[in-house]
């Protein structure tokens, strides 16, 4: 398992009501899909790569350039992180997950390099 | 009468003042239409290093097309910023990658990142929690404290199994070394 994978199982087994971290590239391409207990959750690709645009569209409304966005549903809410050439999108129950992963926001990027050179390289 | 000549000078001299003023903007409001005005403005050409080169070069074609391409490259990025600028949210739903190449690019991503782990031998990092041994330690600790009855109640009876512990003695009443009845 690599150093990033057992990172983000440490996380997703720390944070409680996490039910899925997808580290993918801008279209939505998966590189890391960590849920607990191995299970198969998953998220269609398309989400994940609408984050992009919106997050461009919005940024010519008038919110500007931004970092991440939270999305908060019914029952689930969802945090996706734009890092540089990485999209970090993580999903959890309607509790305060939010909250851990902000505050350990600048260790995932030194986490994330291993897995950039991957996407860079392209 | 003095006082009439009085205010007869304040108003001519604002009015003076104002015209001035009035002239002093639209100059300005001139200059500043001039320079706005060149849409395609070319600082290149006009720069004094360039018309030296100019100049310098007998070659004539150069000379002319090179305005025709500073207004291809300003039009290219006014289309570009138009471009940019355009909040465009049909666009969002053409952008969608083929099965295959999701497929395929999955495989391309794992391979390189096998690939890394074993040329990397990163050093293992140090679980450095203190509770590391409770998974989900911000439940145990924010869970709500016990009630001072129960805290009471907990006390005493420790309390009570202290005190017969302490009490706890040998009541000595026959030897203990025991003769066994050999048949």
């Amino acid at each position: 398992m690599s150093d990033a994978k057992r990172y983000f199982k440490n996380i997703i087994n720390k944070v409680s009501g996490l039910y899925l971290i997808l580290v993918t590239d801008i279209d939505g391409v998966q590189l890391l899909r960590i849920t607990p207990d191995d299970k198969n959750t998953d998220v269609a690709s398309s989400f994940i790569s609408s984050f992009v645009l919106s997050s461009d569209q919005a940024g010519k409304l008038g919110l500007g350039k931004h970092k991440s966005i939270i999305s908060m549903y019914n029952n689930y809410q969802v945090l996706q992180m734009n890092k540089n050439n990485l999209i970090v999108t993580f999903i959890g129950n309607d509790g305060n997950f939010i909250g851990h992963i902000l505050s350990i926001d600048s260790e995932l990027d030194v986490h994330l390099n291993e897995i950039k050179n991957a996407v860079i390289e392209t | 009468m003095e006082y009439i000549r009085n205010i007869l000078n304040c108003v001519v001299r604002s009015f003076c003042s104002c015209l001035n003023c009035n002239e002093d903007i639209g100059f300005q409001n001139h200059e500043h239409i001039n320079e706005r005005t060149h849409l395609l403005a070319d600082p290149v050409n006009n720069s004094p290093a360039l018309r030296r080169t100019n100049s310098d070069l007998s070659n004539n074609e150069y000379s002319q097309s090179l305005p025709k391409r500073d207004e291809q490259n300003a039009l290219n990025v006014l289309v570009h910023n138009t471009a940019v600028n355009m909040i465009d949210v049909g666009a969002m739903d053409s952008h969608h990658l083929e099965n295959q190449e999701i497929s395929d690019r999955i495989k391309l991503y794992t391979q390189r990142l096998q690939q890394q782990a074993s040329n990397t031998t990163t050093p293992h990092h140090q679980n450095q929690t203190i509770l590391k041994d409770i998974p989900n330690p911000e439940q145990q600790l924010a869970a709500a404290p016990i009630s001072a009855q129960d805290m009471a109640l907990i006390k005493s009876a420790i309390g009570k199994a202290q005190a017969a512990i302490d009490d706890i003695k040998v009541d000595h009443k026959e030897d203990i070394v025991v003769p066994f009845r050999i048949p």
